[in-house]
């Protein structure tokens, strides 16, 4: 206890005990030593390096500056770095994108307020926390405290995985990401193979499927259709020859692990799939 | 923005893909145009409620109702409750490090 920072302290009057009272420094968040800045992110971006800087005020009422950096992976698994804090106030942080380019959605970071450096370290607060990119960054003080699902997300254009010949579409959605989907168009290449394809594409949980719809017109040998498949879209009476439309519920929300599939009724097993869709992401944690 | 092939199923994707995102790959179930190219006996076995023998309509009717998944099916996804891993400040993590949710054979590279 020697080496810390002294809180001015008053008196406040007689009392029984004859105790002071302690007022508070330039900060909520006063580092001793013991404490660290811990630093966590959560990305989906890739080439991304995060700056965090900011200012100190140390006992001796100077100004100290900082400035570290971290790369966090791009699988939106946690990475973490704890800095040892130079003693005193943190009076002001930011963290910037200071590499790579993430579209808001794609960089979550938490700055937190810990106790020892360990694996063990304790959490005392959190500091600030949201999304960043290459020019919004998060800050402290004044910065307002988002979650992850919070804000519009990242819309994504994605290129499905092409099948094996005669295998539907297969598409998961990642790991610790919350899918939108704003649109599928999967172009099905039909095979010289007789029979009348008829397509549906199904939503599941990753085992228990909830939503299913199919495209109204059947497809035949030799022919490459499109189905598509959008929000707010109503299946037409007639379909064009190469655009067979159908539609996905508004405002769905797939979790992690849950699933994105074409079923095809008379698959042959040479017919061949291809797809790209949009979705809006969040990162969840 | 590589090219890979899945030893399992076949196939083919971009990771990561045109905007740098990391594409996490899982093998499609089986199609009916795979498991009509089957033997019997092993269609069976996956669809123990199909009639004895079964006609091709009967394996539509059971495939439509119940997906089922290939052997050795690949999933890159990554688990989720894996331990926090702290980095030293500036460091490049490793992202091989990543668990995954099974041990499963390497992916193929196809081309750039």
């Amino acid at each position: 206890m020697d080496n810390q920072p002294g809180y001015p302290l008053s008196h406040l009057g007689p009392d029984d005990a004859g105790r002071g009272a302690a007022i508070a420094g330039p900060s909520p968040f006063l580092f001793t030593g013991e404490e660290v800045l811990e630093v966590d992110a959560f990305n989906s971006a890739s080439a991304v390096t995060l700056t965090i800087s900011g200012t100190m005020l140390s006992p001796t009422h100077e100004l100290v500056p900082f400035s570290f950096t971290l790369v966090p992976t791009t699988n939106r698994v946690v990475t973490t770095t704890r800095v040892v804090m130079n003693r005193g106030w943190l009076l002001h942080v930011r963290v910037i994108a200071s590499a790579g380019t993430p579209l808001l959605g794609q960089s979550f970071v938490q700055l937190r307020f810990a106790r020892g450096f360990t694996s063990s370290a304790l959490i005392l607060a959190t500091i600030a926390s949201g999304y960043v990119t290459a020019s919004t960054d998060l800050f402290w003080p004044g910065g307002v405290m988002m979650t992850p699902l919070d804000g519009a997300g990242a819309i994504r254009s994605i290129t499905a995985a092409t099948p094996g010949a005669g295998v539907d579409i297969l598409e998961t959605v990642p790991t610790s990401a919350r899918w939108e989907l704003l649109s599928f168009w999967a172009k099905l290449v039909a095979s010289a193979g007789v029979a009348n394809r008829n397509v549906e594409l199904t939503l599941d949980d990753g085992t228990n499927e909830y939503f299913r719809a199919g495209t109204t017109t059947s497809q035949t040998a030799g022919q490459t259709a499109q189905h598509v498949f959008t929000q707010g879209a109503m299946l037409a009476g007639a379909d064009n020859v190469f655009a067979f439309p159908s539609y996905i519920p508004g405002n769905i929300r797939l979790l992690a692990g849950h699933r994105i599939q074409t079923k095809t009724t008379n698959i042959q097993a040479a017919d061949q799939w291809t797809a790209q869709y949009l979705v809006r992401e969040w990162i969840e944690v | 923005m590589s090219l890979w092939e899945c030893p399992v199923c076949h196939g083919t994707y971009r990771d990561p893909q045109a905007d740098g995102t990391r594409y996490f790959h899982q093998c499609p179930p089986l199609s009916t145009a795979e498991l009509l190219a089957m033997p019997a006996a092993d269609v069976a076995a996956l669809f123990p409620e199909l009639p004895a023998p079964f006609t091709a309509d009967d394996l539509l009717v059971a495939s439509t109702a119940r997906s089922v998944p290939r052997v050795g099916a690949r999933n890159e996804n990554i688990v989720r409750d894996a331990p926090k891993r702290v980095v030293t400040e500036g460091a490049a993590p490793s992202e091989d490090d990543s668990p995954r949710v099974q041990d499963q054979p390497p992916r193929i590279l196809k081309g750039p």
